[in-house]
């Protein structure tokens, strides 16, 4: 018993070094009021429509939501700015001094773009399509497994 | 061995008994309808979920959608496939305590998992977050493996669990750079796998580098998103009380002081058998011998600590911090907390007991709590309440007005009151209530979360106004005013 207690009383030292190091973590950061759900701490802007012609109206159903009108305030995700495949058409580029205004300006594409182009089309096939070759390959193995097996 | 499988076979049971006990005891809010809502638009509607940025999750809907084509969409069935999940991740952290620690802390990393409030919060939540929590952990669990033997197999079973993560919730992107930290920091004991490992790094990382051409930029710049920004420091704090207490009705200091102990001493006691056999000689040597000491600590420190480092660095440009962001890391959590009380147990046995007899009072104190109290916003009784009462409902804030769909299942009249956190003024919110009540001479006004909507309480202001107050009720985080505005028919 005395030797369990010298063992305790050893590690008395990291105990200490918890309590303080939690004083100091908690300590006038409020975080002790953070509340884990769907407790948003900011407004989420609104993405209905408040014109009063659409508003008296009864539900008749229930509704489908779009991804932009659901998707909780909380429940942010990441941002969604449309990522251009393709470049900015030409209507975006400001006219030099020389073109006329009638005359549409001319894209001018280095390899890069088109190397860039070609890589954006990749991630999003990867993207869109990566989870199905993952799982077809899954398949595979396991169709390859099982053959070995039988034979 | 046998002794061994009973005993984790009971493990399973109780995990699966705390999780299905009052699974639909909460009302659900409003991400979980979401949630159905978006398994509901089919595979063919989500599809082009893989493709459109800022979707955090497509796959999680997906295999909703599947799930609730064959069980229905009531909240026991929409949760249990989140249990399912839940539970299946006290084998898997015992697995990988025992290959990759020992099995003591397997066990013990497997009783914490099996009734952390935490874990079973989510595994009763129609969410993703249970279904991450068990891929992310799959996924390191084939990494570690794959380092080990370098076997194509395991380098693919890898990228599968990996990218399906990724494709669970986006943000299991941030075990990417652990992982790779951790090889670079043990490459001396992977150096056979460097090929392999390029490799698949490649293959996991290079189809998303043309994308993050756009996304880091904006993810560093100020877009709003909703959440507050924390400190480093306050980021830890809120994740050792959220995974380690969780809903707590008593979040005092000493659980979390506890807890915070058992994982101190899990990475400065904590060494497993074995390690530490590298004989010292010249500095890269002892370098080598505290990494090959404290290999177990470092690798689990990592797998803590990194992911919420780079979410914090996203968060300096745009805040979006939420502690079930990081839910992929609860498993290094536990298993430090298992080496902790490992640590302590092979110092005193007594000091053993204690920790862990109030770490049981703790949890079991507050999976109590959280399957009796009301803690989501209770609009399963908001519906109730409402049935068959006549007059036009107003939302504030508008967002939750599908939870109440949900539920209430019927017609009724129901319109949005203005945003007024937009700086709309009083008279602004005059107009537009006149326009929107015109005609009604009963209002209900249906609050939860109105504070993100009309934050100054203008609404309500014009409603006690011009209308008198004759009736109201109140539910967990809902509240129902009715409002006679002495118009007559």
């Amino acid at each position: 018993m005395k030797g369990e207690m010298r063992r305790i009383v050893g590690l008395l030292p990291l105990v200490l070094l918890s309590m303080v190091l939690l004083s100091l973590l908690v300590g006038g950061s409020g975080v002790l009021a953070y509340r884990s759900f769907q407790s948003p701490t900011s407004p989420p802007p609104p993405t209905v429509s408040l014109s009063p012609t659409t508003t008296a109206l009864p539900s008749t159903e229930t509704p489908t939501p779009t991804a932009t009108e659901t998707l909780a305030p909380e429940e942010t995700p990441l941002p969604s700015p449309a990522p251009t495949l393709e470049p900015a058409p030409p209507a975006a580029v400001a006219p030099s001094a020389e073109e006329s205004p009638s005359q549409p300006p001319r894209a001018s594409r280095s390899w890069a773009d088109y190397i860039e182009i070609g890589l954006v089309a990749l991630a999003y096939m990867w993207r869109a399509l990566g989870v199905l070759a993952l799982i077809a390959f899954l398949g595979l193995v396991i169709f390859l497994g099982i053959r070995r097996w039988r034979s | 061995m046998e002794k061994l499988k009973s005993l984790l076979l009971l493990l399973l049971l109780i995990a699966f008994a705390i999780r299905v006990y009052h699974l639909d005891f909460q009302s659900l809010w409003r991400d979980e309808v979401d949630a159905i809502l978006f398994a509901e638009k089919g595979p063919v509607g989500l599809l082009p979920w893989f493709i459109e940025p800022g979707q955090n999750g497509p796959l999680y809907y997906l295999l909703l959608s599947f799930w609730i084509t064959l069980v229905g969409r009531s909240e026991f069935s929409a949760r249990f496939f989140s249990l399912f999940w839940g539970m299946l991740l006290v084998p898997l952290i015992y697995q990988v305590g025992r290959r990759w620690l020992e099995r003591r802390v397997a066990l013990l990393a497997a009783l914490l998992v099996g009734l952390s409030p935490y874990l079973v919060w989510y595994s009763q939540e129609a969410k993703m977050y249970s279904l991450l929590a068990f891929l992310s952990l799959l996924s390191v669990h084939f990494y570690l493996l794959a380092l080990e033997r370098n076997r194509w197999y395991l380098w693919l079973a890898y990228l599968l669990t990996a990218g399906l993560s990724m494709y669970v919730h986006i943000l299991a992107v941030l075990l990417v750079p652990f992982q790779a930290l951790f090889y670079l920091i043990s490459w001396p004991h992977y150096r056979g796998a460097s090929k392999a490992w390029l490799i698949a790094m490649g293959i996991l990382v290079l189809p998303y580098l043309p994308l993050a051409r756009w996304e880091i930029p904006t993810l560093l710049s100020s877009f709003a998103t909703g959440h507050k920004f924390y400190t480093l420091p306050e980021i830890f704090t809120v994740l050792l009380f959220s995974f380690g207490l969780n809903s707590a009705p008593y979040r005092g200091l000493s659980p979390a002081a506890l807890v915070l102990f058992l994982l101190l001493a899990g990475v400065l006691l904590y060494r497993k058998e074995g390690e530490g056999d590298v004989s010292l000689g010249g500095f890269l040597a002892l370098v080598r011998n505290i990494l090959a000491k404290h290999h177990s600590a470092l690798f689990l420190s990592l797998y803590l600590f990194v992911p919420v480092s780079c979410l914090y660095l996203i968060s300096l440009g745009m805040p979006i911090f939420t502690d079930r962001y990081l839910i992929s890391i609860t498993p290094a959590f536990f298993l430090l907390m298992g080496c902790g009380l490992v640590a302590i147990g092979k110092r005193s046995r007594l000091l053993l007991a204690i920790c862990l007899a109030l770490l049981l009072v703790v949890n079991l104190s507050t999976l109590w709590f959280q399957t009796h109290t009301k803690i989501k916003s209770d609009f399963r009784s908001a519906a109730e309440y409402m049935r068959d009462r006549e007059g036009l409902m107003l939302f504030l804030m508008p967002y939750v007005r599908q939870s109440f769909d949900y539920y209430y299942q019927s017609d009724f009249l129901g319109a949005d009151p203005p945003y007024t956190n937009g700086g709309l003024d009083e008279e602004g919110v005059a107009e537009e209530m006149e326009k929107i009540t015109a005609g009604q001479e009963m209002v209900w006004l249906l609050v939860s979360e109105g504070e993100l909507w009309d934050s100054r309480g203008l609404v309500r202001e014009w409603l006690e106004e011009n209308g008198t107050l004759v009736d109201q009720a109140e539910f967990a985080r809902v509240e129902i005013y009715r409002y006679s505005l002495g118009r007559g028919h």
